[in-house]
């Protein structure tokens, strides 16, 4: 055998298993146990590794975008965004996948806008019908978080199948009204009140004993002079009483969030992708409704 | 027919790159970890770097560093390090040290090494972090620099550079752990009394997670005095949290629900209903 045939042998030696080992490599199988047991930061980091080894750029971008998805799972977004960049930098061609992964991401990340952006992206392109009913729905949900209902409508008459679940939340959001923290701090004032109007009952109810229970104590310490007893029940009733009066602003509050993300989860429904392990180091979504 | 030799130099040079190529790639991840502050990683990265090359230097200070940051104290692989081959690892480890013996309240150690650092160094981040802290070392202890007039000298040149987050950084490691200011002592004293005197005669019964006296805490803590409002609203909720099972956290024991400060002061700064 010549020089040459013997550095062409030591070459594929090499670069074979490089390529190859991205489907049976012990790095992916790790990964893939790691993120069926619930460390998807370790399964980014085994993703990324392969990254790093991985002999072109169609690999390499894969392998970036399975680790944002394992860190986006993480709720590691900004180190999601990072990878993504990354994965397009190597493969710019990845499109739909990428842009659905950085619409999740900036959701979760409750960057409202910036989901905007991709969703519609996703929506523009010519892409699959799966891929648009998803990201109709999600533009849906995002658009409502920052309170734009007829936004949301706008977003789901996007989609190519109808989307009658998702136009019933909305529809029952719609048909609520959002509680007032002022006026829930006002009836805080009247200790329990303001749980009430939350439509927190019990914690109402509590509220009311605790209150009048101290107050009783007060009055019934400064009748027999036990100014230290006062002092100190005096302490725990200003605690109670101030937070009854919280109670209601944040009471107010928590019902508003409540009520949306309810709406909002009834839009997203039960939507969701997965990549194909099958197909790596190649992005192939599977959806999920 | 003429034979020829099989040149051995071929193959070898090929296995070599092969090799390298490979230890490169998990060099660069250790780095990148390093840089995103992910420190059981970049460890754990850093020691399967060690294990192909035991000579990186550029590894064993990683793995050094990241086991500091983690809670480690032992200072002996960064000493070994402060005399390395590359300039920048000896920067960094004197820097890292000299940090170190600061934190430990040996000011007088701290000095050498932060000097050697800021005097070392090419690289522009690790100048401005070793002049900074140095600069707040000599403010600390004046004494130290008396003798040093061109390092004071050169220490007041590179000061327009320093941003006021760099400031708050290199400040000194006691006066940045102490957080939450004056309005958060009663928090404190409270929930110190309760964990040392009625804790123990009761038992843990808080079924949220953070613990009760652990929220007052963090809600002292970031809101002052507003945390006692916050306090008594959570006592009067928690059986409510506990009978919605909304969030339940795992663990072992007592099934326990979230609860965290952030669900009840998303509002304080414009984000409600989000």
């Amino acid at each position: 055998m010549g020089a040459r045939t013997w550095s062409a042998v030591v070459a594929l030696a090499w670069l074979v298993p490089a390529c190859a080992a991205a489907q049976d490599s012990p790095g992916l199988s790790l990964a893939v146990e790691l993120s069926a047991e619930g460390d998807h930061a370790g399964a980014a980091l085994e993703y990324r590794r392969l990254a790093g080894d991985a002999p072109s750029g169609e690999a390499r971008g894969g392998w970036y975008w399975a680790s944002a998805f394992e860190y986006w799972r993480a709720g590691e977004y900004e180190l999601a965004d990072r990878m993504l960049n990354r994965a397009e930098d190597a493969q710019p061609a990845l499109g739909a996948p990428a842009l659905l992964l950085r619409g999740e991401n900036a959701q979760s990340a409750r960057k409202w806008a910036e989901s905007d952006f991709y969703f519609e992206s996703v929506l523009r392109g010519g892409t699959a019908d799966d891929e648009k009913a998803f990201a109709s729905r999600r533009l849906a949900a995002g658009r409502l978080r920052q309170k734009d209902v007829t936004g949301a409508g706008a977003a789901l008459d996007l989609a190519p199948v109808p989307q009658e679940a998702a136009r019933a939340a909305l529809a029952e959001y719609n048909r609520g009204r959002d509680k007032s923290p002022l006026t829930g701090g006002l009836l805080g004032i009247v200790p329990g009140f303001g749980y009430f109007y939350a439509g927190e009952w019990a914690s109402g109810v509590r509220s009311i004993l605790l209150n009048s229970l101290f107050l009783f104590g007060m009055v019934d310490t400064a009748d027999h002079d036990q100014w230290g007893a006062f002092a100190v029940i005096t302490f725990f009733e200003f605690t109670w009483y101030s937070g009854s009066i919280y109670g209601g602003i944040d009471g107010a509050h928590r019902f508003n969030r409540d009520r949306l993300e309810t709406a909002a989860d009834g839009i997203r429904g039960a939507s969701a992708f997965e990549p194909d392990p099958a197909a790596w180091p190649a992005v192939r979504l599977n959806f999920r409704f | 027919m003429r034979t020829r030799r099989i040149p051995g130099g071929w193959p070898g040079i090929l296995l070599f790159f092969a090799a390298a190529r490979l230890g490169a790639a998990g060099a660069d991840l250790a780095q990148e970890l390093f840089d995103e502050g992910r420190w059981a990683e970049c460890a754990r990265e850093s020691r399967r770097v060690l294990l192909s090359d035991p000579r990186n230097e550029t590894a064993a200070l990683h793995l050094a560093v990241a086991r500091l940051r983690l809670g480690g104290t032992d200072e002996e692989p960064l000493a070994a390090l402060t005399s390395a081959r590359d300039p920048e690892i000896r920067a960094r480890a004197a820097y890292e040290l000299g940090r170190l013996n600061w934190a430990a309240g040996d000011p007088a150690a701290a000095y050498p090494l932060l000097r050697q650092a800021f005097l070392e160094t090419r690289s522009q981040p690790l100048s401005l972090r070793s002049g900074c802290s140095l600069n707040e070392l000599l403010r600390a202890f004046p004494n130290l620099g008396k003798d040093d007039l061109a390092l004071v000298q050169s220490l007041e040149t590179c000061r327009p550079l320093w941003s006021r987050a760099l400031r708050a950084e290199c400040a000194a490691p006691r006066a940045r752990a102490d957080r939450g200011g004056w309005l958060s002592a009663p928090g404190k004293w409270l929930v110190s009394f309760y964990r040392t005197q009625i804790r123990p005669a009761i038992g843990a019964r808080c079924s949220l997670e953070p613990s009760c006296s652990a929220y007052f805490l963090a809600a002292s803590r970031a809101h002052g005095l507003l945390g006692l409002p916050m306090m008594a609203d959570r006592l009067v909720r928690e059986p409510s949290v506990v009978a919605e099972a909304r969030r339940p956290v795992p663990g072992d024991g007592a099934p326990r629900f979230a609860d965290p400060v952030s669900d009840h002061d998303f509002w304080f700064h414009g984000g409600g209903g989000n």
